[in-house]
C-alpha cells in the first residue's frame, strides 16, 4: 500500500479513528495488525520474513539479557546477526555476489556458471533488518533493555509509517513510545497533518513530475545528448530528494497523528556547504546508523588519519551496497567516501572559505554539483550508462545557445513547461532554505494563524491541481 | 480531538470551495476543443450522411456545401479505431435516418497492430471518449479518469492551468485544418506517418505485421449494424499524397496485397461497396489540398466530400 494511493486514504483514517477510540493498553495490537495488513498488501507471503526476523531478534535479545557470560552473549549476537543479515543477503545480494564471483572466476579462465535465484525483493527489507540489528546490538551493549512483550516488540519492528522506507528508528526512541500512554494533542495532530501535506507536495507534485522526464531519458540514453543529459541528472537529484524526503515527511506526519515522534530524516541537504554536512542532513537515520554500528566500532576517529580514512571509505562503500545490489551503488558510496576523505585533508582551506558568505555559497553550489555527479552512478543501470552520461553531457557545449536549445527540445520542454517546472522547484528551494536551521512549520508559519491558513490552502491547491493524476508511482527507496 | 477535527473540516471545506471555484473559472475560460469532442454535445436527429473513422475521417469529410440539403455529421476522432467506430455507431444509431449513408474510412493501419489497450498512447487518447460515451462503451473504463475528464478538467490541466485561467483559450481546430502541406517537409512527414501507421506497435517480434482480429471483426459488426438499422455502409480509403504512398510501397512491397486482401474479403462477404481514393489523381499531387502527407485540409475535404457524395448518388 502506497502513501499516495486511494487505499491508504481509506486505511489511515480508519486506523486513526480506531486508535484513538481504543483503550491505550490495546493500541499496540491495532498497530501490529494495521502494520502487517499494510505490509501484506504488497505480497502477503513476505510477512513470513518479517515474522522470522522479528522472532530471531526478539529471542536473541532475551537470551543475551539472561546470559551472564559475555562470551556466550557474543555468540548469541553473532548468530542473530548472521540469521538476520542472511535473509537480507539471500533476497537482495545472492544473485549479485554469484554473478560477481562467476565474472571474477572467468578472469582467471575458470568457467563458473553463476547460480541465480528468481526472487522478488521484499519491500523495505533493508530498513526493517537494520532496525532489528540495531536493537539486538543495543541490547548486547546494554544501552537498552530487551523487550519482554513479543507483540509490542513486533509492533515496534513493523510500525507501518516507517516500515518500508524508514526513518530507521532506534529502540530507545520508538519502542517506549509504542508502550506509552498517549492522549491526543490537537496541535501535534495539526502539525502532523501539515508534514503529510508537505510530503505529498514533494512526492506527488515534484518527484512524480520529474520522474516522467528522468525515466524517459534513462530508459533510452542513446536518444539523448548534451544539455538534455545534464538536465536529466539535475532533475533526478531533485526527484530522489523529493521522493525520499516526501516519504519521510508523510511517515513522520502519519506517526505524529498517532502521537508518536519519528526522527527527522532530511534537513535541507542541498544547502550543505560540505559533503560531511550533506551526510548529516541526508537520510539522517541511515547515516547515524552506519556511524554508530559500522564506523565507530571500526575505530571511528580514535585512530590514525590513514585508518580513519579507511574506516570512512569502508563505511561509505557498505552504505552504497546497502542501497542496491550493484557495483554502481558501491561506486556511488565510494565517490562520497573519497570526497569526505579529501575534505578532511583540505579542512583548513575549506574552513577559510566557510568564513565568508560568498565562499560558503560557492561551497554549497560545489557540493550540490558534486552530489549531482555522484547521482549519475546511483541512477545509471550500469557503468557504461554512467560513462555515456558523463562523456556526452558536454557534447556540443562549444555552441552554448544550440547546446541549450537542443537539450530542451530533446526533453520536449516548452517555455510554458519550463516556467511551470521551475516555479514548483522554486517553492521547494524557498521552503528548504527557510527550513535549513529551524523547523519552519512550527516556528514561523505556525505562529501566525492567517499566514498558516494561506500557506496551507495554497499548498493544498498545488497538491490537488498539480499532482500527477492516474498514477500512484512507487517511492524510489522502496527498492532498497 | 474536537479542535483538530473542526480545523480539518474547515480546511477541507475551504479547499473544496477553492478547487470547485477554480474549476468553474477554468471551464469558463477554456473555449478550446482540441479533441473535437464538443460536436457530440449536439448530434442532430435524422442524419442522412455521416462518416466514422480516425483523423483520416475527421479531416477528410467537410459537409459545409451539403448542409443546406442534407443533415450530415462527422463522427470521426483522431486515432479512432474501428472498434470505437462501432461503439459510437451503437451509441448514436437512433440519430440516423432510414437510408442514411455511412462512410466507413479504412486506413492502412486500420487492420494491423497490437490490441489498442496495449498501445503506449492508449490512456491519453482514450480520455476523449469520457466526454460523451457512457461508461459501458469506454474501453478500460476508470472512474477517476471519468471524474477528472468530465467534471474537473482543471485538475489535469497542469502547466496550462495558469495560462488558461488568466489568458483564456480558444479553439484552433479550424486554423490547423486550414493549413497547407506546401509549407512543410513532406518526405519527412510521410516517413513519420509511415512509421506511426505501419511500424510502431504494428509488427511482432519477428517483424511480421500483426493482424488485429478485433478490429477486423469490428468492421464486420459496423456493417451488420448499419444494415440492421437500414443505413447504407460504404467503405472508403481517403486520399494520400504521393510521398506517403511511395513510402509505404517502397518499404513494404507486399502491403497492398495484404491490406486489399482483407478489404476484398469484407466487401465480398458483406456486399458492401468500397471507394478507394488513396491514390486519387484529383488529389495525389495537390499539396495545396492537404495539411500534411496523409490528411486533407479543409478545402481538400470540401472537394473530396463533394466528389464522393456525388459518386455515391450517381451510383
Amino acid at each position: 500500500m502506497l502513501f499516495n494511493s486511494m487505499a491508504f486514504m481509506l486505511f489511515f483514517p480508519l486506523v486513526f479513528s480506531i486508535y484513538w477510540l481504543m483503550p491505550h493498553h490495546t493500541r499496540w495490537f491495532l498497530l501490529l495488525c494495521a502494520s502487517y495488513y499494510f505490509y501484506m498488501s504488497w505480497k502477503p507471503a513476505y510477512i513470513v520474513l518479517i515474522l522470522f526476523t522479528t522472532f530471531i531478534s526478539y529471542a536473541a535479545a532475551r537470551l543475551i539479557e539472561r546470559e551472564p557470560l559475555r562470551k556466550k552473549q557474543r555468540w548469541i549476537l553473532i548468530t542473530a546477526l548472521v540469521l538476520c543479515i542472511g535473509i537480507l543477503f539471500f533476497y537482495k545480494y545472492f544473485n549479485f555476489f554469484s554473478i560477481t564471483l562467476s565474472t571474477l572466476a572467468s578472469l582467471f579462465l575458470i568457467p563458473v556458471h553463476p547460480v541465480t535465484v528468481k526472487l522478488l525483493l521484499p519491500v523495505g527489507i533493508s530498513f526493517y533488518t537494520f532496525q532489528t540489528l540495531s536493537y539486538v546490538i543495543d541490547v548486547y551493549r546494554g544501552t537498552v533493555k530487551a523487550e519482554r512483550h513479543f507483540g509490542i516488540y513486533a509492533a515496534f519492528i513493523s510500525f507501518f509509517p516507517q516500515l518500508v522506507a524508514g526513518p530507521i528508528e532506534r529502540t530507545g526512541n520508538l519502542l517506549p513510545q509504542i508502550k506509552a500512554r498517549h492522549t491526543f494533542d490537537a496541535n501535534r495532530g495539526i502539525c502532523g497533518a501539515k508534514m503529510m501535506l508537505w510530503g505529498y507536495f514533494k512526492k506527488m507534485v515534484i518527484a512524480d513530475l520529474l520522474a516522467g522526464i528522468v525515466d524517459a531519458v534513462f530508459a533510452n540514453l542513446c536518444g539523448y545528448s548534451g544539455f538534455a543529459l545534464v538536465l536529466a541528472v539535475f532533475f533526478f537529484s531533485l526527484q530522489i530528494y523529493c521522493d525520499f524526503s516526501g516519504y519521510s515527511d508523510i511517515a513522520i506526519g502519519t506517526a505524529r497523528l498517532l502521537d508518536i515522534d519519528l526522527m527527522i530524516n532530511f534537513k535541507s541537504p542541498y544547502f550543505s556547504s560540505s559533503i560531511k554536512e550533506f551526510w548529516s542532513r541526508w537520510h539522517i537515520s541511515l547515516s547515524t546508523w552506519f556511524r554508530d554500528y559500522v564506523y565507530i566500532p571500526m575505530g571511528g576517529n580514535r585512530c590514525s588519519k590513514l585508518r580513519q580514512s579507511v574506516n570512512l571509505l569502508t563505511t561509505f562503500l557498505v552504505s552504497g551496497l546497502w542501497h542496491g545490489a550493484s557495483w554502481t551503488f558501491v561506486l556511488w558510496g565510494g565517490v562520497h567516501g573519497a570526497a569526505q576523505i579529501a575534505e578532511r585533508f583540505l579542512s583548513r582551506p575549506i574552513a577559510l572559505l566557510h568564513q565568508k558568505k560568498a565562499g560558503r555559497a560557492a561551497c554549497t553550489v560545489f557540493v550540490f554539483l558534486f552530489c549531482c555527479f555522484a547521482w549519475v552512478f546511483f541512477r545509471a543501470a550500469s557503468f557504461s550508462d554512467a560513462c555515456y552520461i558523463l562523456t556526452h553531457s558536454i557534447q556540443g557545449i562549444r555552441q552554448p545557445l544550440l547546446y541549450l536549445s537542443q537539450g530542451l527540445a530533446q526533453l520536449n520542454l516548452t517555455a510554458l513547461k519550463l516556467i511551470y517546472l521551475f516555479g514548483l522547484i522554486t517553492i521547494l528551494v524557498v521552503y528548504d532554505y527557510l527550513n535549513k536551521d529551524r523547523d519552519i512549520i512550527t516556528e514561523v508559519i505556525g505562529k501566525h494563524a492567517w499566514l498558516e491558513w494561506i500557506v496551507y490552502l495554497i499548498l493544498g491547491l498545488l497538491v490537488v491541481f498539480f499532482s500527477q493524476k492516474g498514477i500512484a508511482a512507487e517511492f524510489v527507496y522502496f527498492q532498497f | 480531538m474536537k479542535k483538530f477535527l473542526k480545523q480539518l473540516a474547515l480546511y477541507t471545506i475551504l479547499l473544496s470551495i477553492l478547487v470547485f471555484s477554480i474549476n468553474r473559472w477554468y471551464l469558463f475560460m477554456d473555449k478550446s476543443d482540441d479533441n473535437w469532442t464538443n460536436k457530440f454535445m449536439s448530434v442532430p436527429e435524422n442524419i442522412q450522411i455521416c462518416n466514422l473513422g480516425s483523423s483520416h475521417g475527421l479531416y477528410s469529410f467537410n459537409y459545409e456545401d451539403l448542409e443546406n440539403d442534407f443533415t450530415c455529421f462527422n463522427f470521426a476522432l483522431a486515432s479512432q479505431s474501428l472498434s470505437y467506430d462501432l461503439r459510437i455507431l451503437q451509441q448514436y444509431q437512433n440519430h440516423l435516418a432510414e437510408g442514411c449513408i455511412v462512410f466507413i474510412p479504412v486506413s492502412y493501419f486500420s487492420f494491423f497492430g497490437i490490441d489498442e489497450t496495449e498501445e503506449a498512447e492508449f490512456l491519453s487518447k482514450n480520455k476523449q471518449y469520457y466526454d460523451f460515451l457512457p461508461p459501458g462503451k469506454i474501453k478500460a473504463y476508470d472512474l477517476s479518469t471519468h471524474i477528472f475528464e468530465r467534471f474537473l478538467p482543471a485538475l489535469t490541466a497542469y502547466e496550462t492551468l495558469p495560462a488558461v485561467l488568466f489568458g483564456g483559450r480558444t479553439s484552433s481546430n479550424d486554423e490547423i485544418w486550414s493549413r497547407s502541406a506546401q509549407t512543410i517537409d513532406i518526405p519527412s512527414d510521410a516517413a513519420q506517418a509511415y512509421a506511426r501507421h505501419l511500424v510502431n506497435e504494428k509488427l511482432d517480434g519477428e517483424g511480421k505485421r500483426i493482424h488485429n482480429k478485433e478490429e477486423i471483426h469490428a468492421l464486420y459488426q459496423i456493417i451488420a449494424l448499419c444494415q440492421e438499422i437500414g443505413a447504407v455502409p460504404i467503405l472508403v480509403t481517403t486520399p494520400y499524397l504521393r510521398e506517403y504512398l511511395d513510402e509505404v510501397n517502397t518499404n513494404v512491397p507486399d502491403f497492398a496485397e495484404d491490406f486489399y486482401g482483407i478489404i476484398d474479403q469484407v466487401t465480398a462477404e458483406t456486399k458492401t461497396p468500397y471507394c478507394n481514393e488513396a491514390s486519387s489523381p484529383d488529389f495525389i499531387d495537390r499539396k495545396d489540398l492537404f495539411m500534411n502527407a496523409d490528411h486533407l485540409n479543409k478545402e481538400g475535404a470540401r472537394l473530396f466530400t463533394q466528389k464522393i457524395v456525388f459518386n455515391v448518388s450517381a451510383d
